[in-house]
């Protein structure tokens, strides 16, 4: 069973995607900042992240450099997901080391195809 | 006796001079506080002439100064007190007329300044506030769209059958409204100038090929057929793939929604394009038409289509839906690729959208020193589109005169007349603004540069800022003595520049007249070089 670390602060999104991530079968662990995301990956040991780009404390930019940055957490596909629709946040995403990015609000299908996608590739 | 009357002269005199030279001293001094001014404001050509002026007294003055000591005549000694004193006079009102003068016009300057800064300031705010808006609106909508989405989930395998239509039509309005935040977004994105195009090449066939894939559900909803001529070997072209998408994409989701069990049908093909100068080639053009068989349009309906916000009528807003701001976004694009589109339709029978893009889009240099001169401008020769009523265009050459002094700009209006050109006044940059967008366009702009609200600098910008306005040629009178970094924002946006109480009116009409000749040949075709001479 694949498992999954999303990182998300806002709590209604949180729940909602590890809900439905949990009922396609995904095994979900959830972190609430950039910080509790880079503790939560080199212990949880995660198949592949859901990093939300707007975060308190640390955000998902910083966060994504430095688990790419760690030897420990750097094969862990991540994939972006923000709300700017700005065609520029695809490039920084790319840029700071992300494997793929999406747009909230998520279209849950295309989700599932991104994450089935890098989890067959990796 | 004589001698008294002479010694009497003599201390009149004595006494005028000591006075003449005192209110030199002031004159001097005001000076100093003039020079000091213009060296600020850089009004250099006002600050040469009071020099020279000074110059000038002084002279008379040592003149004066000779004829006394040499005693040439007795009576001389009282002339040239009163010379001197009425000169002195003289010179210290110029100085103090400049002084008032240039303090004034710094001041207008500074408000100018101010004005531009507030209004950059606000430009800035607004796009920060719309960025803020899209995420903040983003967010809830995320969990609407999710969560009825579950529940329908739930619902298919608790068999509530009863639950799923209104979760689907929760679903729907989230979505709906979510096109409505983008729409905007992009809207005002155009708007305020902050779309940019991110030109690529890329094999047509291709893009086409993953529009319809995408499409073909649309298609089917509405029992609709769905046709493409597309020839596989049409080959590559060069623009903004994701806005061409974008831009097709609208045409056909509209021909499908006021469809039903009709055709749909995209044809693609390249078409050449007579160039504006003769000597060069034609130039290559894509055109994609999007027909349906749907409910068409009036006249009336289609004169207000490209509106945003409109739809053709608001009972299809609550019939068919939609935002009625995606063919205003559509409109834009084609323009800012420098293609245009068009539509005919026949009520009740269906209509035709064709859009025409250049196969190679060129970007215009923003910056001067990258200004390619034998750029190909014809690819921005855009013809209005079909609700642009060219008949309008009125015989007389058409020129718009901005200046908010209302001397100047009546001498030049009746210059500009004598020569049986029509002439829109405009007192500022808004004023000319709004006249741009309610009546029909000019040939050539005739544009000062220092005024009140908005200035020549912002209306230049603003004028940029629309893919119709950019094209049109302006020329700049002003009495302003130019910095280095104002030539630089004016270059590459403007034709010439003619210095008030400087120029030669033949060569400024002259100017005009040729403008209006390489304009005039094809209407709606004002773009010329950015040829830039002082």
């Amino acid at each position: 069973m694949p498992k999954v670390l999303l990182v998300e602060d806002n709590e209604m999104n949180r729940d909602m995607l590890s809900r439905r991530l949990s009922r396609r079968g995904y095994e979900v662990v959830v972190a609430v900042n950039g910080k509790e995301s880079i503790a939560l990956a080199s212990s949880e040991k995660p198949d592949i992240i859901l990093m939300d780009m707007n975060l308190p404390i640390m955000d998902g930019w910083s966060a994504t450099q430095h688990l790419k940055a760690t030897p420990d957490t750097q094969n862990i596909p991540v994939i972006a997901l923000t709300a700017h629709a700005m065609a520029s946040d695809r490039d920084r995403a790319l840029a700071v080391g992300c494997d793929d990015y999406d747009m909230k609000p998520v279209d849950f299908n295309r989700l599932l195809a991104k994450i089935a996608a890098l989890l067959g590739s990796a | 006796m004589c001698s008294l009357v002479m010694h009497v002269q003599a201390v009149i005199s004595g006494l005028l001079i000591l006075l003449g030279a005192a209110v030199m001293l002031l004159s001097i001094l005001g000076t100093r506080k003039i020079l000091r001014l213009l060296r600020q404001n850089s009004y250099l050509r006002t600050w040469q002439i009071l020099f020279g002026l000074m110059i000038f007294f002084l002279f008379g003055y040592l003149g004066a100064f000779f004829l006394i000591s040499a005693r040439i005549i007795q009576y001389l000694q009282l002339l040239t007190g009163i010379v001197f004193f009425f000169g002195a006079v003289f010179v210290e009102l110029v100085v103090r007329t400049g002084y008032l003068t240039i303090q004034d016009l710094s001041k207008r300057e500074r408000e100018a300044k101010q004005a531009r800064m507030r209004a950059e300031e606000a430009n800035q705010a607004k796009s920060i506030f719309l960025a803020n808006m899209s995420h903040e609106l983003r967010t809830p909508l995320n969990a609407i769209i999710g969560y009825s989405e579950m529940l329908k989930e739930d619902a298919e395998d608790q068999q509530l059958k009863d639950f799923i239509p209104d979760l689907l039509k929760i679903r729907g309005a989230g979505q709906h409204l979510l096109n409505l935040i983008n729409d905007v977004l992009d809207l005002s994105k155009i708007e305020a100038g902050q779309m940019d195009l991110d030109v690529e090449s890329f094999d047509v066939a291709e893009l086409i090929r993953d529009i319809a894939e995408t499409f073909r559900p649309l298609a089917q909803k509405n029992d609709n057929h769905w046709i493409i001529h597309c020839p596989e070997d049409i080959g590559e072209m060069s623009t903004d793939a994701t806005k061409l998408r974008q831009s097709l994409f609208n045409l056909l989701s509209n021909a499908c929604k006021f469809s039903e069990k009709g055709t749909i049908t995209l044809t693609v093909d390249r078409v050449l394009q007579p160039s504006l100068r003769p000597t060069l080639p034609p130039s290559e053009w894509l055109r994609f038409v999007v027909s349906d068989t749907g409910i068409g349009m009036t006249p009336e309906q289609i004169r207000r289509l490209f509106q945003a916000f409109m739809q053709a009528d608001t009972s299809t807003t609550r019939k068919y839906g939609g935002t009625g701001l995606g063919l205003a976004i559509t409109k834009r694009f084609c323009e800012m690729m420098g293609g245009t589109i068009q539509v005919t339709s026949q009520f009740g029978k269906g209509s035709t959208f064709t859009l025409e893009l250049p196969s190679q889009m060129k970007t215009r240099p923003s910056d001067s020193s990258h200004c390619d001169r034998s750029t190909d401008t014809n690819q921005f020769g855009l013809s209005f589109p079909a609700t642009v009523e060219d008949d309008a265009n009125v015989t007389a050459p058409h020129v718009m005169l901005i200046e908010d002094d209302a001397t100047s700009r009546d001498v030049l209006c009746r210059q500009l007349k004598r020569e049986g050109w029509h002439i829109t006044e405009a007192v500022n940059g808004r004023d000319a603004l709004v006249k741009l967008s309610h009546e029909h366009l000019p040939a050539v702009i005739i544009l000062d540069l220092i005024m009140p609200q908005m200035d020549g600098f912002e209306f230049i910008q603003q004028l940029q800022a629309e893919a119709q306005w950019r094209m049109i040629p302006v020329v700049v009178i002003t009495s302003k003595d130019l910095t280095q970094s104002e030539r630089k924002q004016l270059n590459g946006y403007i034709e010439h520049i003619f210095q008030k109480g400087d120029y030669n009116r033949r060569a400024f009409l002259k100017k005009v007249r040729s403008l209006l000749a390489k304009t005039i040949k094809k209407p709606g075709n004002a773009y010329s070089d950015n040829a830039y001479s002082q």
